[in-house]
């Protein structure tokens, strides 16, 4: 290729501080390096790499002006300038009198905050330093808060171009140490869905945020909805654990979100945080405490030296030991099917136990990761079982059918996934009926149904979003239950 | 204590989250109650229809939005038509004078008229009118403290306007006392 511009200019040449390298078995033969070198310093070489290419060699030294050009056009670091006289230069940066892993949150004490923002404090509470998300109704104000506030924390945001490039910088940032999150509602976790499943194979610890609005595809954008929650727990391809909080109030945006870190980190994995546009735009008193008084799990970071770790080598608890990038140890990660060390094994003992695993690891763990919160359960004869706004929006109607003499109770699932089917299936055996009002056409009431068996009536009152279930809908579904009739 | 709702509607721009926003942070962090704000908005930036809810307690909050009114705050002619049908036969409604022509209520509910973007106007500043109806209403309907409402103001907007803000507050909290007095309001021409 002939350089642009007035080919009567001469230039002068001077002596090559440097020289062009080429690691001849990394090349694959694209000849980018030789079709955009500005002076047609490279040729292809007569032999042979490794790998069967014609890679390129230096013909003409002479007029090489050391530009660089092919060093960046490669696609596979198999050329480069190397100067003279190179040297590592060290640059020793002044300690900092924090760590800023921990460097505090600025914000403590009481404040009448929204949902959303809430949110955003929860993760910089609990350490989060990484936000990269692209900015979707009723999600924006999370990256919004987070844009003013991550900085400040010498913590880095990042607007992405898409959703898809968002989980993948967290997933990143996340794997070179730093606590990572990002947030959106239905349409962008659509189209995150292919690296939520790249994240559940490398394990890598991250929070996502889905602050649901009304659905399929664009819907209702400054609405609300709680459609997307079999998308957390079935959304990419695949079998694999997952974990998802569902907060009703803003005090529990911030609570579960450090929450959401802490499981994260314990059994790393992208940790679901299903939000929805009522809860997320809504603005309540939240209590910030101290961030010495939070609970926070760190990751737990391997102890064995270079040689004997194993990246994806688990104990016990089914969680491999992390080692973050940059400290020393050198693996391969990948969305294959690996082995212990990380290397792709495309054998079906290795994928077996690899699956087995992601699956187990959650499933080993469901006591201590489901949450519930359970009232006048015990002699109940119908039991609502809600989560996130729906139990609140619900509570009318409880009320109702109390003062109509039933003895209704009240199930909210804090954590939807794993689901609690142990309690569910204990529950199920002493009353008469459950009752699942969800603002959706019917998700998790499947569960329920799943778990329940023929021991008792489960009704499902669904909801498609934008607007609020009826209280008499809800009254009219416990009455039918409390009197044993079948929905 | 008994749970109050307030509903306020009007324009995108008028500041009707703010108000809200402002109402409940009185309530919630300097009177010691509970409150819980929902808002609604369109795609539009201005001039859309927009509202903003207010679930106030002595207690936590439990169901968050506003199906019946207590107190509806209107600041356009679509948004009291929007929502004059959920205010209680007891409750009551304020709304602008200017904006807000055509007003058919039930025979027990409390009406206030409040010439705010005219008040505010005569400040200079138009855009602190919905800080002088929280005057009014702070005067007129028992929600929140004066001096709650006071320190949420200086709390809730940007420095520079504090002190604008807070006169515009008083103004309105002045021509809710006139009106109880029973003169006529200063410099309005009615």
């Amino acid at each position: 290729m002939q350089p642009y511009g007035n080919p009567k200019v001469k230039i002068k040449h001077k002596k090559l501080p440097g020289r062009v390298v080429v690691i001849a078995d990394r090349c694959k033969g694209c000849d980018y390096c030789i079709d955009y070198c500005p002076r047609d310093v490279l040729v292809r070489s007569e032999g042979f790499n490794t790998k069967g290419y014609h890679p390129p060699k230096v013909a003409n030294e002479d007029a090489c002006t050391f530009c660089g050009l092919c060093e960046r056009i490669c696609p596979d670091f198999a050329i480069y300038l190397e100067h003279e006289n190179t040297q590592r230069i060290t640059i020793q940066e002044p300690r900092r009198k924090q760590n800023i892993e921990f460097f505090p949150s600025p914000l403590r004490g009481e404040f009448f905050m929204q949902g959303d923002i809430a949110c955003a404090e929860g993760a910089l509470a609990a350490g989060c330093r990484f936000f990269g998300a692209y900015p979707i109704t009723p999600a924006s104000e999370i990256a919004e808060h987070m844009s003013v506030v991550l900085p400040r924390l010498k913590g880095v945001f990042i607007q992405f171009e898409d959703e898809i490039a968002s989980i993948a910088g967290i997933l990143g940032a996340s794997w070179a140490g730093r606590k990572s999150m990002t947030a959106t509602s239905g349409p962008g976790i659509s189209l995150m869905n292919e690296n939520i499943g790249l994240g559940m194979m490398m394990e890598v610890p991250a929070v996502i945020v889905n602050v649901q609005r009304g659905s399929p595809s664009t819907g209702l954008p400054t609405s609300w909805g709680q459609s997307d929650m079999m998308q957390a727990r079935w959304g990419s391809h695949g079998d694999y654990g997952s974990i998802a909080l569902c907060p009703k109030s803003c005090q529990e945006m911030f609570d579960l979100t450090v929450m959401a870190f802490n499981y994260s980190e314990k059994y790393r994995l992208p940790v679901f945080i299903m939000s929805d546009g009522i809860v997320g735009h809504m603005t309540e008193k939240v209590v910030i405490p101290p961030v010495e008084k939070l609970k926070l799990v760190e990751r737990k970071y391997t102890r064995k030296t270079a040689d004997k770790y194993k990246p994806y080598e688990a104990g016990p608890d089914l969680v491999p030991e992390f080692a973050k990038a940059g400290d020393g140890y050198r693996y391969h990660t990948t969305g294959l099917t690996h082995d212990e060390r990380g290397y792709p094994d495309m054998s079906e003992e290795a994928h077996q136990k690899l699956v087995n695993r992601l699956v187990n690891k959650i499933k080993a763990h469901a006591d201590d990761i489901i949450i519930l919160e359970e009232k006048d359960t015990e002699k109940a004869d119908v039991i609502v079982i809600s989560y996130g706004i729906t139990s609140r929006l619900s509570a009318p109607a409880i009320a109702i059918a109390k003062k109509k003499g039933i003895k209704v109770g009240s199930l909210r699932l804090v954590t939807v996934w794993p689901f609690p089917e142990k309690r569910i299936r204990e529950l199920s055996k002493r009353v008469s009926g459950f009752v699942v009002p969800e603002m959706n056409l019917g998700q998790i009431v499947l569960e329920v149904e799943r778990c329940s068996g023929k021991n008792c009536t489960v009704a499902g009152i669904g909801h498609a979003g934008g607007g609020i279930i009826r209280t008499e809908d809800i009254v009219k579904a416990i009455t039918e239950a409390a009197h044993g009739k079948k929905k | 204590m008994e749970e109050q709702r307030v509903k306020i509607a009007g324009f995108g721009g008028q500041g009707i989250i703010l108000m809200a926003y402002i109402l409940g942070k009185a309530v919630s962090i300097y009177d010691g109650k509970f409150s819980a704000m929902t808002e609604a908005y369109g795609p539009e930036s201005r001039g859309g229809a927009c509202s903003s809810q207010l679930v106030i307690s002595g207690t936590e909050v439990n169901y968050p939005l506003v199906d019946k009114a207590d107190v509806l705050i209107a600041l356009s002619q679509e948004g009291y038509d929007t929502f004059k049908g959920i205010v209680d036969e007891g409750g009551t409604v304020f709304y602008e004078t200017d904006l807000v022509k055509n007003v058919r209520h039930h025979a027990k509910t409390k009406v206030f008229d409040i010439p705010c973007t005219r008040l505010a106007e005569e400040m200079g500043k138009k855009i602190v009118a919905n800080i002088v109806m929280l005057g009014f209403i702070t005067a007129k309907a028992k929600i929140a403290s004066k001096e709650a409402m006071l320190r949420a103001i200086k709390e809730s907007v940007p420095e520079k306007f504090i002190a604008l803000n807070v006169s515009a507050f008083e103004k309105g909290y002045a021509h809710a006392l006139e009106r109880t007095a029973g003169k006529k309001p200063k410099g309005v021409v009615k």
